[in-house]
């Protein structure tokens, strides 16, 4: 596989940053959903997931999007999303996604709106 | 219900047909062709002319010919008050009366446009020489002769010279009788040659002469023969005013001859990689060739070939020069449609399929169709348009000495005047070739509209070269055939190929109908009204047809398809396999509404066509309290067998939720939350929930993370996107889902639609692993305006088709279509 998937957590300042790349679908959600839940275990709520190298989302990994959001929220953290191609973003913007998410071109971006608002007003 | 789209063709028929029948009367040649015969009052002044000379031709054969002379027109126009008037017309009529029996002889008479007789020619192939005869008898006969035929004009004349025949080395008189014929002739040559020419108070910038032969002491043809090109003045005026035209027309026989060449050479090139298929070119071939030689024969072919029969004494040779006459116009012409045809059809359903559908569908013989006969009814009705377009320019003197183009002046003396006004038919290689040009231009230019615009100009100056008359100044013919391009232009790319065709076969019928009609007589009068009451009534049918005709049937051309080939052992469990996903599959089939609902002043039309044998889309129509309908498109995520499974279970919940609910976000929500609780995130459904109030077209919706649908405005010609924002079903437990889900309404006008479709449609990949997308879904369904749903939903599909090009589709194809009946 020219793109295959793979997966890095960091951390910067105190925001955690996912990195996923190549394709996230119904063999590689799992990886994903485990390294968010790795996440939210260790109390690290304010959640970036890089989407620059990722060059194909199904179903399932749109699924793992919208696992966590809720319970994220409720702790007063927030996932957002930077990177994401043109045609990934179209399909975030007809499933209804960026009218949840804040999604933002880079993982600077992500951290501006973090400062300026944690937590996004559903 | 009459599709609103022909409203604009009835009302601009109307107009233009009225403005040509307040002009036709003004402006129509004829007024200078003043031209007073027909074929009975032609036939009838030359056997007058032959019982003169002592002929009794009351039982011989008769032809009729007309030669019209562009120059002797402008010549005319320009010249009112010049002697020569009388004796030269723009409109020449030739009789050839012949008689029954073999060794015919045969009296010819030529006619000016006003039915005085100007020459004559006697011939009869029995003639032997008769010696010691008197030059001074045959020298009176002759002069006898002149002074008959000219009257009061042989005044003007002065005999020039009169010089006695002599034989050729080999003893044949070449100068009597054309050229083949020594096997006929006797030789003689005994005749006598007199000139006369026009002298004093003549034509001013023409030189006439009359030339006649007596042999045997007896007159043998005397003819008026007109020289325009002996008077520089008038010559340099002529090329003047056509110095213009003629670059145009230099122009477009070059082009013309390019575009011969290299439709032979992609003919071939195609018919080598098999995307043109012979047969359809034979057929082509056929219809094209029968169509022209019945316009031919009624064109006055006919007349010409036995003409040339009797002209060149009768022989085998002159019999198949006969045939030949007749024969290779229509070969060529139905050849040349047929290759361009061809062609060009190669690149048209590539490129704009939509623009030859309704044509396809007629050579299908769908002839009562509303689709093919409103196509028709459109052409017909916007020909008049054409018609009209040099008549108002001529009329509004916007250009001084835009002259029309001519009718043909054959149709005053053809045997079956109003067939032969029917059968006009040469002109229509020309926009045959204008249509698939810009197609064909779009394979090389990237973008429509500039291929669009090559092809326009292209086709003015073709057009140029057809509406040229010899009267009309060079800018005047460059507006006309400018304007009534534009209007081609038009006609093509509002409506499509039938409809372009059906208006050039209507452009001339008006003209030809103004012909007859302003002709000398009776007979003229009545062809002119058939014609008239044939074209209404093709009109009337065509409309009666596009109204209360056959719907066209969609050809559902989504089937399974077999895979490769599996070893042995494993066949048997494919098969069972097979035959379950087949059984699946009509199961699934079956879920969907076997018809769309059908609502007073809306029309729909719905498909899903699974891309391997079950699928996870679903539209489903939902009766709803308060005679509301629910109108849905779902896609379940993922593929196959499990998409299929929960595309069932999305079916039941709707079904259930409708029976209670009318309100769309309400439903959603339901859904949503049901399909939480099973999907658990793994797989989603997205969904579009209409909700039609048919009374008052007011569409209330939600979006559930489905693509958007798209509102076509066709009174406006714009779009809209029902995008009200709203989460995939199935993702979230209800609290986001909730806050996020909007709904919107919408109010519909007459002849919109509404489509509603899956991804299925938008990311169909072709093999450059290019996306179909939402702006090709647009443009395409901006094409459809005035279309019924399934119609809209036939051409949406195809072109999805053409822009696949082969390529199988990757995702299922769920495609709805509401229309808005057009009001009234």
């Amino acid at each position: 596989m020219p793109n295959p998937f793979a997966l890095h957590q960091s951390l910067e300042n105190d925001l955690s940053v996912v990195r996923v790349e190549g394709y996230l679908d119904a063999h590689t959600a799992p990886q994903f959903e485990q390294a968010i839940q790795s996440e939210i275990d260790a109390g690290r709520i304010r959640i970036i997931v890089n989407c620059e190298k990722l060059t194909y989302i199904s179903s399932a990994g749109l699924g793992v999007f919208m696992s966590f959001i809720e319970e994220v929220r409720e702790q007063g953290g927030d996932i957002k999303i930077c990177g994401l191609s043109p045609k990934v973003n179209g399909v975030f913007e007809i499933l209804g996604f960026s009218s949840i998410y804040d999604i933002c071109a880079s993982v600077a971006d992500c951290a501006r709106a973090f400062r300026e608002a944690p937590v996004r007003e559903g | 219900m009459i599709e609103r789209r022909l409203l604009l063709p009835l009302l601009l028929g109307l107009v233009s047909y009225a403005a040509l029948a307040t002009l036709i009367p003004r402006l129509h040649p004829q007024r200078e062709w003043d031209y007073r015969l027909d074929r009975a009052t032609s036939i009838a002044r030359a056997r007058e002319q032959a019982t003169r000379r002592g002929l009794d031709a009351s039982a011989w054969t008769a032809q009729v010919t007309t030669s019209y002379q562009s120059t002797a027109e402008y010549y005319l126009a320009s010249r009112r008050d010049d002697a020569a008037r009388s004796l030269i017309s723009s409109i020449n009529t030739t009789v050839m009366l012949a008689e029954p029996g073999s060794g015919r002889r045969t009296f010819k008479v030529d006619l000016t446009a006003q039915g005085r007789a100007v020459g004559y020619e006697y011939r009869d192939p029995t003639e032997v020489e008769v010696g010691g005869l008197s030059p001074d008898v045959t020298k009176q006969a002759i002069v006898a002769a002149f002074n008959e035929l000219m009257g009061d004009a042989a005044a003007q004349f002065t005999l020039l010279s009169e010089v006695k025949e002599e034989a050729k080395e080999d003893g044949i008189i070449r100068e009597q009788t054309g050229e083949d014929d020594q096997d006929l002739k006797p030789r003689m040559t005994n005749g006598v040659r007199y000139t006369w020419e026009q002298t004093g108070a003549g034509g001013k910038d023409l030189k006439l002469r009359v030339t006649g032969l007596a042999r045997n002491e007896i007159v043998k043809e005397l003819t008026l023969i007109s020289s325009f090109g002996f008077a520089p003045r008038f010559v340099d005026e002529l090329r003047e005013r056509r110095s213009t035209v003629r670059i145009v027309s230099g122009i477009a026989f070059l082009l013309a001859l390019v575009s011969t060449l290299a439709v032979i050479g992609v003919y071939i090139f195609y018919l080598i990689r098999r995307e043109i298929d012979h047969r359809q070119t034979i057929a082509l071939f056929a219809a094209a060739f029968f169509l022209s030689l019945l316009e031919a024969i009624f064109g006055g072919s006919l007349d010409a070939g036995l003409f040339k029969y009797y002209a060149g004494g009768q022989t085998y040779l002159t019999l198949l020069g006969v045939v030949f006459t007749i024969l290779v116009p229509p070969i060529f012409y139905g050849l040349g449609l047929a290759l361009l045809w061809s062609v060009g059809h190669v690149f048209a359903r590539r490129a704009i399929p939509l623009r030859v559908a309704s044509m396809a569908a007629l050579l299908k013989g769908r002839i009562f169709s509303r689709y093919v006969a409103g196509r028709v009814a459109t052409g017909l009705l916007c020909g008049g348009v054409l018609a009209a377009v040099p008549y108002i320019i001529a009329a509004s003197g916007l250009l001084p000495n835009t002259k029309l183009s001519r009718p043909d002046p054959y149709i005053f003396v053809a045997p079956f005047r109003a067939l032969a006004g029917f059968f006009q038919l040469i002109s229509y290689f020309l926009f045959v070739a204008y249509a698939f040009l810009v197609p064909l231009l779009n394979t090389f230019v990237r973008h429509r509209r500039t291929a669009r615009a090559i092809g326009l100009v292209l086709g003015v100056v073709m057009m140029v070269d057809t509406v040229a008359s010899s009267q009309s100044s060079g800018w005047g013919t460059i507006l006309v055939a400018a304007m009534m391009m534009a209007i081609i232009d038009w006609i093509y790319w509002r409506y499509d190929f039938l409809a372009l065709c059906a208006s050039i076969f209507a452009m001339n019928i008006a003209p030809t109908a103004g012909t007859l009609l302003l002709g000398a007589t009776a007979a003229l009068h009545t062809s002119g009204w058939r014609l008239i009451g044939g074209f209404g009534a093709l009109v009337v049918a065509a409309l009666v047809v596009a109204w209360k005709g056959r719907e066209t049937q969609q050809v559902d051309e989504s089937a399974v398809s077999a895979e490769g080939i599996d070893p042995a052992r494993q066949r048997a469990e494919r098969e069972r396999l097979v035959a379950e996903f087949g059984v699946a599959r009509q199961a699934q089939q079956r879920m969907l509404p076997k018809e769309a609902p059908r609502i007073p002043g809306y029309e729909i039309a719905a498909t899903c066509r699974p891309a391997r044998e079950v699928g996870g889309d679903l539209y489903d129509f939902l009766t709803l309290p308060n005679e509301r309908v629910g109108i849905v498109v779902a896609d379940v995520s993922g593929k196959g067998v499990p998409a299929a499974l929960y595309m069932t279970l999305t079916k039941g919940l709707l079904a259930s939720l409708a029976e209670y609910e009318s309100d769309p976000s309400a439903i959603l929500r339901e859904v949503n939350r049901h399909l939480y609780e099973v999907c658990r995130r793994k797989v989603f459904v997205t969904m579009i929930l209409g909700v039609l109030e048919p009374a008052t077209g007011t569409l209330t919706y939600a979006r559930a993370g489905h693509n958007p649908g798209v509102w076509r405005k066709a009174q406006e010609g714009v779009h809209g996107w029902l995008h009200a924002p709203g989460l995939g079903l199935g993702l979230n437990k209800g609290k986001l889902f909730d806050q996020t889900l909007k709904i919107e309404s919408v109010q519909v006008n007459g002849g919109d639609a509404l489509v509603f479709y899956s991804d299925g449609i938008t990311e169909a990949m072709n093999s450059s692993a290019e996306e179909y997308g939402e702006e090709r879904l647009l443009a395409s369904v901006a094409l459809t305006d005035g279309l019924s749903a399934e119609q809209t939903q036939e051409a949406i599909l195809a072109d999805v088709g053409q822009f696949l090009a082969g390529t199988p589709p990757q995702d299922d194809i769920t495609l709805v279509v509401v229309r808005v009946a057009p009001e009234w």
